[in-house]
This record gives structure tokens, sequence and C-alpha cells, in this order.
């Protein structure tokens, strides 16, 4: 690959990871849910995900470009098989709640776009999504979906033209707690959703295994810095963006968002139907794409454990158990969507859960981007261990507080 | 591994088998994953003398770790210590993972599933 084309490639993959990775079904909802609760006084949450999101795919970016290994070997590795095993089940777990979720999305915005009733489309979405993954090379997938998940772009156009009251939205942004009649655990309850949404663990491990699957070495490490400084930022923008136009249009007539429809509501106001499609084709876009990342993750954390071979860019049968994980992940998450179970709930769960599982892989990430077995001289410096450390206080005080906050508040009833 | 203390009686380095042998990933000659070490067999050489690393035996931990199936030691995957070549982040071997011929259900998911599914044996596009 030459110079220009190959930092072509790895642009896209920022954005990619970006869009179909940061702004996925969980940041839809869950910025718009919040959006049209507590205005913006919650986005200082989505600064402190951004930072922390960059922060972990950073370490694993730069574990795997020097040591070659990606996320889960090192995790064997490090914690021994018991302890990763549970790892493992605990981060599947995770990853496979994640992926019903995306492709529930996807059949949300299909359901936006022609009015279908999810359920019906949920078999054929997931079989397109195996297809692509079976047949199409990863740079096609990530350039479609990369591109017109840019689309989404329009939540900040809606906003715009919105012509909101700026200086009514930076009081919400400074302004501690809720108002309007909110309690402060559910305030503290959708401070942790909004944290899971922003650092779900499919992201690094999606991001760590391409990286190992393209053999970055550490003439690489500027692409990782790229990545994670470009694009999760402008993940984060979007974030916000969704959350301002909810704060805007749906906060002061008291409704709160239940519904794909009442998220893209803002921008059929701000910019009609047009708008409106627009918008689904994005949603579509980044849903779909973070549906073939969280089906990719589960195959690669389960191979990495293994030991088994694993890739997308060789023919499925030089990698059998893995397609089969990848596929077995999909059945999975589409039986659960055939119940009939509402996939903005779904969704709901896994940023909570997100947040339950992200201690199990950030912690052993941490300690190996600390050890020269694995990177050389390029442990972390002393900045960088300040921040990561600050994170996983953070990341556990999270994780402790989702489920009791989920019970204390009836999940944000 | 950089900074390894020197073998007290010959010119290698030390290691520690636990650390940096238990759980690492193995590689085939290509860089290709062949399961991760599962144990490290120890042979004392008869007439005495120090025990010596024998052999490696593989194996992913799924099946015996998640479903308790204790595996008869015929039938573990062990490779001898002359084909290793390099210990890193992972440990490299001077086979190719076909030669090794590791996993029946691996050769039958791929003979008879995935290779049989239209597009299985063919290069993504």
């Amino acid at each position: 690959m030459s110079g220009s084309a190959g930092k072509v490639f790895a642009v896209t993959l920022g954005i990619l990871t970006a869009i179909g990775g940061f702004v996925d079904i969980g940041d839809l909802v869950t910025n718009a849910v919040v959006g049209s609760r507590f205005g913006l006084s919650l986005a200082w949450v989505v600064v402190v995900g951004v930072g922390g999101i960059a922060v972990f795919a950073h370490m694993s970016g730069k574990v795997t470009a020097i040591s070659g290994r990606a996320t889960f070997e090192v995790i064997r590795e490090r914690l021994g098989p018991r302890a990763a095993l549970a790892n493992l089940v605990g981060s599947m777990a995770m990853t496979l709640l994640t992926l019903t979720a995306e492709i529930g999305g996807v059949a949300l915005a299909l359901q936006l776009l022609s009015g279908v009733v999810p359920v019906l489309v949920v078999l054929p979405v997931a079989l397109v999504l195996w297809m692509a993954l079976w047949r199409v090379t990863f740079s096609w997938l990530e350039n479609v979906a990369g591109l017109l998940g840019l689309l989404l772009l329009v939540f900040v156009v809606a906003l715009l033209s919105l012509g909101p009251d700026w200086s009514a939205l930076a009081g919400q942004v400074v302004q501690d707690g809720p108002d309007t009649g909110e309690s402060g655990l559910t305030y503290a309850y959708y401070a942790v959703a909004l944290f899971g949404a922003a650092m779900t663990p499919y992201e690094v491990f999606f991001f760590s295994s391409g990286a190992a699957e393209e053999r970055w070495t550490s003439q690489d490490l500027w692409r990782s810095r790229l990545n994670v400084l470009v694009g999760f930022p402008l993940g984060g923008l979007l974030s916000l963006a969704i959350a301002g136009c909810a704060a805007v249009v749906l906060l002061p007539q008291g409704i709160s968002v239940t519904s794909l429809s009442q998220v893209v509501a803002p921008v059929g106001v701000a910019l009609g139907t047009a708008g409106v499609v627009v918008v689904a084709v994005g949603v579509l876009a980044a849903t779909a794409g973070a549906a073939l990342e969280t089906a990719l993750s589960c195959g690669y954390s389960v191979a990495q454990f293994a030991g088994w071979p694993w890739g997308k860019r060789v023919r499925p049968a030089r990698a059998p158990q893995f397609h089969l994980v990848v596929l077995g992940a999909i059945v999975i998450g589409s039986l659960v969507l055939l119940t009939g179970v509402d996939p903005v709930m779904v969704t709901e769960f896994s940023v909570v859960f997100s947040a339950v599982a992200l201690p199990l892989t950030y912690f052993p990430v941490l300690v190996v981007a600390n050890d020269p077995d694995y990177v050389g001289e390029h442990t972390n410096g002393a900045v960088l261990n300040g921040v990561a450390l600050a994170y996983l206080v953070i990341i556990l005080a999270a994780a402790l507080a989702a489920v009791p906050l989920m019970v204390l508040t009836r999940m944000g009833a | 591994m950089p900074d390894m203390p020197a073998h007290p009686e010959q010119d290698g380095r030390l290691i520690d088998a636990n650390l940096h042998l238990l759980d690492r990933a193995v590689l085939d000659r290509d860089g290709w994953p062949v399961l991760a070490v599962a144990d490290v067999e120890i042979e004392v050489p008869e007439g005495g003398g120090r025990p010596v690393v024998a052999s490696l035996l593989l194996g992913s931990g799924l099946a015996t770790r998640f479903f308790g199936i204790h595996r008869p030691r015929r039938s573990r995957y062990g490779v001898a210590w002359s084909r290793v070549t390099r210990l890193g982040s992972g440990i490299s071997l001077s086979a190719s993972r076909d030669e090794l011929g590791v996993l029946w259900f691996e050769r039958w998911l791929r003979d008879r599933v995935v290779g049989r599914i239209p597009g299985g044996r063919h290069d993504p596009r």
C-alpha cells in the first residue's frame, strides 16, 4: 500500500470507528433520551466518555501495534485461563447484547424508511449482515458504512437551523444536577448510561483486532493517534448534537424519548421530510456498521482467547470456528429480536451493562500498556498513566453504581 | 523480551514458564494462530541431569475450562520443544498450522460445514 493510500485508509478507519462505532444505536437512543429529559446538563459525561474511549483505544492500539497481539490474546496471557474465561463470558454477553440492539436499530431505521414493523425485517437484515461478513472484504464495508454514517451530521445541521437560544443551552451545560422535577438518582443513572454508551467495550476489541489484521507495527502508531484524536471527538460532537436537538425540540414540550422516531423527530421539525430520510439512512448505516463490528467482535474475542485462526481478510474455510461464532452471534441476536422485544429497551439495557463490563477489559489493557515485554520502549508515560488511572477510578465507580442505580430508579422511569 | 537475566549455565536467557510460556498465543511459521499453551511437559533425562522442557501441550482451554471436559493425555496436541523458533509476545513454531494437524473439530467444521456453504472457499471480494 502506498503512503497516501495508506493515509486515506487510516482516516477512513478512524471515521468508521467514530461514526459506525462511536455513534451507534446506544448513542443515538441514550443521547436523545437524556436530551429530552435533562437538556444538555449531562453533556459533561459525553466529554468524559470520549476522553475515556480515546485513552482505552490508544493503549489497546499501541499494545497491538507493537506486540502484534490482540486484546483477548493479551487478556488470556495476563490473567490465566480461569479469570480470562470469566472475562470472556462477561464481555461476550455484553457484546451480544449490543449486537442485538444494533440489529434492532437497523430494523427500526428500515421501519422509518418503509413502515414495515421491525419483527418482519429482522431475518432479512440478519441474512444480509451475515452475507456481507461472509463474502465482502472489510474495506468495502468500511467505506460504505463510514461514508453513509456521515449523514448523521444532519443532526448538527438540524441543531444549527433550529436556531436555539445558545445561551440557554450553555446554561444547561454548566448547571450541575437535574432540574424539571427529575431526581438526583435518575440523573446519576443516566450519567452511567451515557458513559456506557460512549465507552462500549466492543469498539476497542474491534479497533485492536483490525490493527492486528492490518499487521500494524510501531510505525503505525501515528494512525492509532489519528483515529483516536480525530475520529472519537467527531463521534462525541455528533452525540452532543443529538442530545442538543432533543433538548431544543422535545424538552420544552415534555416529550421524553421512547422510540427511534422520537430520536429523529427534531430533524424532521428542523428540515422536514427530506431531513428525516437523510437521518434515517444515516441511522441505518451507523447501526449496520456497528452490527457488523459487534458480530466480528464476538468472533475476534472467542477466537483470540482460544487461539483459533481469525480474520476478515481470509477465506472463511481458513478460519472456520471464527465464522461459526460470528454466525452464531447473529443468530442469537436475531432470535432475541424475534420474540418481539422492543429494540429501544434492549439498547437501554446494553448501554448500562456496557458500563458494568468495561473494567474487565480496561484493567488488563492498562497493565499490559505498562509492560515492556509487550510494548518495549513505548510504555505509558507519566501523564498518560495519570489520566488512565483516573479513568480506572471512574470506570470502576460507574460499573459498581450501574446495577444499583438501575434497580433504584427502575431503569430511569 | 528485553532485559532478561542470562541463563546461569549457558549463553541464553532465563524465562519464567508460568509467565512466558503458559497461555501464550502459539503461532505457526506464517504467523497464523495455533491455539495457546495449555501445559508444559517436562522430562527428567534418564540417568539424571537437569529436567528439560520436552514439549508444549496446546489447547484452546474452552472445552476443558468451560465444560469441565477432561481430555485424555493422548489426545492433547503436543509440540516438541525443538520446533519452537522464537519466544516473544507469541511463541513461534517452525511448522505450518496444517502440518500440525490440530483439532479434528476444526477440520470437520471446515470440510463439512464452512467449506460447503457457497463462497466459503473463496477469498472475500
